[in-house]
């Protein structure tokens, strides 16, 4: 098929946010932090959401797909792909996924017979790198509608941080700032071309060290050690060039962006980015930096972000839509999208 | 369509992972006619990982290792993109595959796949003895071609699902127990069929060492979950 006449969009996104609000005074208050650490100052972080007991990463994947099927009226033998880009892939007993695919799984679950399905692992970054694989299969004629879906479990890391002597153990601190969620993008086919772009993809390996996770060697489950002022450095220093990059490799008029989402590793880094965004590329028509009762949810943010937006009726079919991802490694992309039509009759 | 320009396998041994992939991927690019610096994407594909780890990608340590294009982003700067895949053992055809996509987006340059698996911790039961192995991938160029693949899950269980659980006397996650699926394979003419037992590693270092003498380009990966790919080669 001829590549150049095929063209995509997003049909559809829809978020899980578990209800379970767990403001941050419950599990880092200043006096269990080292220094009297106030996390909440720092970071801007209110609290997390934190999933049902025994909920697994494969159940809010299924809860977020399964909305997301229902917005954009897709029946399951309608997706040719579906790829999980979870990073904790932890089931409600705190065991990890290893094989096959998680989403093979989900696609059993979800009904989904015919789809090819695997995993992308790209930590934080893993949604867009799936998005960007979806839209050149779909481009290429090879699908026509994929399911990019994940369900983060992540919540146990805080568990985890809190059981070390954190004085000792700084690099669990970050752990602190993560939530539960779960998202699920569906993109297909579109007859009007330039609904989804991407930017140039990097990875700057040089940071490569500052994030890492894995099992823990003491109990159940995973953990995460982040040397997190270094890893923000390195986005912030490569940001504005990212920025400038970014807008001219997609043809795109940042002026002209109605709204843009930030990774939220916290609401305090979105700020500081938004700072060299503004002094580089001018004024952001609507910065959605709205993390702070969700937090970081690695892989989903952006999509738990959108779902926020989307309840405060935000959002308008046919708005532009400016994604900015970050993901330890380090990576860096982009997604450029038009909201789906009708969007604001999805809730 | 994707091109395997070169590639190399070995056994990992006492080696880590990374080391060995590193190891391959210099020589391979060594005898090739291409720099380290013409590489601008990185894919790794496997499924255990040294303790486990979820992130970053197995991909990135792989391109800061061999340190490539590890530097600040400019506007006229040249720069890699690594990810991981997995699928069990067919996650090297879900590599090449993403790379056929990846290579148009990030066009005019190469692909490093890397596939391979290590033992997770000393706790964990391990049959296994890794291969690793990389390939050169582009788009075009002299080489094995990849004409399609089909990916088959009809006969997925999910009672062979492989995840990790907590063994409390070792103090350690380790893979838990799993129920393979019983597969009737049935060998067609020239088709190499690999044994489902296999990691995705040995599954490709079996398969191009036939390939390379002729003897098939049909390849099917039966992995334990009753997953499958076919693939055709010319």
């Amino acid at each position: 098929m001829n590549q150049g006449l095929l063209h995509s969009k997003i049909l559809s996104f829809a978020s899980h946010i578990p209800d379970n609000f767990v403001p941050i005074d419950e599990f880092a208050a200043v006096g269990d932090l080292p220094g009297k650490l106030d996390l909440h100052r720092l970071t801007g972080i209110d609290g997390h959401r934190r999933s049902n007991a025994g909920e697994g990463s494969l159940e809010l994947a299924i809860k977020a797909a399964e909305k997301s099927m229902a917005r954009a009226a897709i029946k399951p033998e309608q997706i040719d792909l579906v790829i999980n880009c979870a990073v904790s892939n932890l089931s409600g007993k705190l065991g990890l996924h290893i094989s096959p695919s998680m989403a093979t799984i989900i696609a059993k679950e979800l009904g989904i017979d015919e789809a090819i399905c695997f995993d992308i692992s790209n930590a934080c970054s893993g949604m867009m790198t799936s998005l960007m694989i979806a839209d050149s299969m779909i481009k290429s004629g090879e699908i026509s509608t994929a399911l990019i879906v994940s369900g983060e479990n992540i919540t146990s890391l805080i568990d985890e941080a809190k059981s070390n002597n954190l004085w000792l153990n700084s690099k669990a601190i970050a752990s602190m700032t993560v939530g539960d969620g779960s998202a699920a993008y569906l993109i297909g086919k579109s007859e009007t071309p330039n609904q989804v772009i991407f930017s140039e993809p990097f990875t700057f390996a040089q940071y490569n060290k500052l994030c890492i996770g894995e099992a823990s060697k003491k109990r159940a489950g995973p953990l995460m050690r982040t040397k997190a002022s270094q890893l923000q450095q390195g986005v912030l220093d490569n940001l504005s060039e990212f920025l400038t990059r970014s807008m001219q490799h997609m043809g795109l008029d940042w002026t002209e962006i109605n709204h843009v989402y930030s990774h939220p590793t916290s609401p305090k880094a979105v700020e500081k980015g938004a700072e060299i965004a503004v002094a580089t590329m001018g004024p952001i028509m609507q910065l959605h930096n709205i993390s702070h009762d969700i937090a970081n949810t690695a892989s989903t943010s952006h999509c738990m972000l959108l779902e926020k937006s989307l309840q405060a009726g935000k959002l308008k079919s046919g708005d532009s839509t400016l994604l900015i991802s970050f993901g330890s490694g380090l990576a860096m992309l982009s997604m450029y999208f038009h909201l789906p039509e009708g969007i604001e009759k999805w809730l | 369509m994707v091109v395997i320009l070169g590639w190399k396998s070995s056994p990992i041994g006492r080696s880590s992972l990374l080391k060995s992939i590193c190891n391959l991927s210099k020589k391979l690019i060594a005898e090739s006619s291409i720099k380290l610096s013409d590489v601008n994407l990185i894919i790794h594909a496997g499924v255990y990982r040294r303790n486990f780890r979820t992130e970053p990608a197995f991909a990135s340590h792989v391109q800061g290792e061999l340190g490539l294009k590890c530097k600040a982003l400019s506007q006229e700067s040249e720069h890699c993109f690594s990810f991981d895949v997995s699928d069990g053992s067919c996650s090297p055809y879900v590599a090449l595959n993403s790379a056929k996509h990846m290579l148009k987006i990030k066009s005019g340059g190469y692909a490093l796949i890397t596939i391979g698996d290590e033992r997770p911790n000393a706790q964990s039961y391990w049959p296994y003895q890794p291969i690793s192995c990389v390939m050169l991938v582009a788009l075009e160029g002299d080489g094995a071609r990849l004409i399609s693949t089909t990916f088959d899950s009809k006969a997925f269980e999910t009672t062979a699902v492989i995840s990790t659980v907590f063994d409390g006397t070792k103090s350690a996650n380790v893979i838990g127990q799993y129920s393979p699926v019983e597969q009737e394979i049935t060998t067609q003419n020239e088709m190499f069929i690999g044994e489902t037992n296999w990691l995705s590693g040995r599954h490709m270092h079996e398969f191009l060492t036939m390939y390379s003498q002729g003897l098939t380009k049909l390849h099917q990966i039966n992995d334990n979950s009753g997953k499958s790919v076919t693939a055709t080669w010319m």
